[in-house]
């Protein structure tokens, strides 16, 4: 039924309960003092009722028109403020659960542009990177051309042109992997693995490069830790941490790495006793392309940690890092167990 | 976008010679989502600081402005509506109802703010935070882990601007800390959160997106850039 429908309907209710109420006392005291006095009280409310469903329509009628502006301005993003929105009522609540709303979408718009700013960057930190071992190949090349340069020079710069491909490949393949977590075109396919598991695998594929070093790689596994997890990319991670930790630790010495579990998160703790990180350097170390103050000596091009870390994060969990000059450095990752 | 921010905010102690400033001049941004710690040793200020951003406490002179509203403009009666709408606090001692149950616990603010459960949104925080089997468990009847983990579901329950955490790893062990900053760094980004977390351990602060410090009530470092 329509409202203006019921209303007639009510005020039909009123008016019949009127005639029956006037025609009772009629009846009953026969007094005609009586009656008037109950006509007149009995139009008296009617009117008044009357009047209130007036007052309350045009009320009615403010509060929508204010709610429109509200939702006007949610529509335009703009912060105005129609009702109090520090009253204890519920348009006060409306108001300020609306103005959340124009927060979040705000918010949103800022990431997405924050997004393509990132994807920008991205792209010109990779030409930037490429740019360097290029003009060197160029460099040797057009050097190996001369006629007149001696058979001891001419082995010299193969050698270097080998170790800029080198790089350069790296380099690519690094940027591969970035590109494919970075752009979302990998998801991280989590299954069930075993974390145990995952940390042999990796620490297999370490040992030809410590052993070279004459480096030992320690595992202490607690009970099995299951975990809901990308198997490989994980696996990449705590590799890209313990070869670091191979590279930056001097000869004959020991790597320990071990699990743990709590209650919502598994640890896996990479410590060695290399060369540590500066406190000053701790919060960069994972910044994409940076590399540390003292370690010019050794390859790589600054993405293994940047790497580790994002897919660390994408899984929801998160790397730790503890470290002193020249005493060693503890990696904590974390991942959820659930 | 800036969702915090406070203008040459000042709170002194004391008159004269012993006078205390425990703030001195403070100017802080926070964006949208950043989850901010705040060190310094005892005695710097950084409570203080917090207590201010939550509009517990009255400021010498200065602003503190939570989504463009500054905060201190708000008589006693606005300023508790505006803190159960916009801010969820987590206390080092966790300060549960002992005598309510973990989810009438959880569900106290929206409650007292006559809303409607938001069931969904609801079952996601508690999986989140894996207090699935507890919620019929009254408060002492858990660990202290699992207390600041019921009370980080409470703060996030009201969907609040802001989350203010003072040392919410206080009382707990090195290995429940992990757990709860893990689960904290984890809600945030699920949730889309601004924290802001008073600590004085290193190790926990490195874990935020941001480390602002504090030395006799100034800022000593931890500016946006």
């Amino acid at each position: 039924m329509k409202m203006n429908a019921k209303i007639a309907m009510y005020f039909a209710s009123i008016f019949v309960c009127c005639i029956l109420l006037n025609s009772y006392i009629w009846f009953v005291y026969k007094d005609i003092a009586l009656l008037n006095a109950i006509t007149i009280f009995c139009t008296l409310i009617t009117s008044l009722s009357i009047l209130f469903i007036y007052v309350l329509k045009k009320h009615m009628g403010h509060i929508f028109n204010q709610l429109s502006q509200v939702i006007s301005s949610m529509i335009d993003m703009r912060e105005i403020e129609v009702f109090s929105i520090l009253n204890d009522d519920m348009l006060s609540k409306l108001q300020s659960q609306i103005i959340k709303l124009t927060n979040i979408l705000k918010a949103q718009n800022t990431r997405i542009k924050r997004d393509r700013d990132e994807i920008k960057s991205l792209i010109s930190d990779i030409s930037h990177q490429l740019k360097t071992p290029l003009s060197n190949l160029k460099l040797y090349y057009e050097l190996m051309q001369y006629p007149s340069i001696s058979k001891g020079e001419y082995t010299e710069f193969s050698m270097n042109i080998q170790s800029q491909i080198e790089k350069l490949s790296f380099l690519l393949e690094s940027m591969i992997k970035m590109s494919r977590l970075e752009g979302g075109i990998i998801q991280l396919i989590q299954n069930k693995a075993n974390l145990n598991d995952v940390c042999l695998t990796v620490i297999k594929q370490a040992y030809e490069k410590a052993r070279n070093k004459n480096i030992e790689i320690q595992f202490d596994s607690g009970e099995d830790i299951i975990l809901n997890i990308d198997k490989n990319w994980t696996a990449e991670a705590i590799f890209n941490i313990i070869d670091n930790a191979v590279k930056y630790t001097s000869n004959n010495s020991t790597i320990i790495v071990n699990t743990m579990k709590y209650e919502i998160f598994a640890r896996v703790d990479i410590t060695d006793n290399g060369i540590g990180i500066d406190e000053k350097e701790i919060n960069n170390v994972f910044k994409r392309f940076y590399r540390g103050e003292h370690t010019q000596g050794e390859d790589g091009v600054g993405l293994g940690l940047y790497l580790a870390r994002e897919i660390i994060t994408k899984q929801n969990g998160y790397i730790k890092v503890k470290s002193q000059m020249s005493q060693g450095s503890v990696f904590s990752l974390f991942l959820p167990l659930n | 976008m800036c969702i915090l921010k406070t203008e040459k905010l000042k709170k002194y102690y004391g008159k004269e010679l012993n006078m205390v400033k425990a703030l001195d001049s403070v100017d802080i941004a926070i964006d949208e989502g950043e989850f901010v710690s705040i060190v310094g040793t005892s005695g710097s200020g950084k409570s203080t600081l917090l207590h201010m951003l939550g509009g517990l406490d009255q400021a010498t002179s200065g602003s503190v402005q939570v989504g463009n509203k500054d905060i201190f403009s708000m008589n006693d009666e606005e300023l508790t509506v505006f803190r159960r709408r916009n801010i969820g606090f987590i206390f080092q001692n966790y300060n549960l109802i002992p005598v309510l149950n973990v989810y009438e616990n959880i569900t106290l603010p929206i409650e007292l703010d006559g809303g409607v459960i938001d069931q969904s949104f609801l079952d996601n925080i508690i999986k989140t935070l894996g207090l699935e089997g507890k919620l019929n468990n009254m408060p002492n009847n858990l660990s202290g882990g699992q207390q600041q983990r019921v009370a980080i579901a409470r703060a996030l329950a009201t969907k609040p601007v802001i989350i203010l955490a003072d040392e919410p790893t206080g009382n707990l062990d090195s290995k429940t800390s992990m757990d709860v900053i893990g689960l904290l760094k984890m809600t945030s980004k699920k949730f889309n959160q601004t924290i802001v977390m008073i600590t004085h351990n290193e190790e926990i602060a490195q874990l935020a997106d941001r480390t602002i410090r504090i030395e006799d009530g100034k800022i000593v470092g931890g500016e946006r850039q």
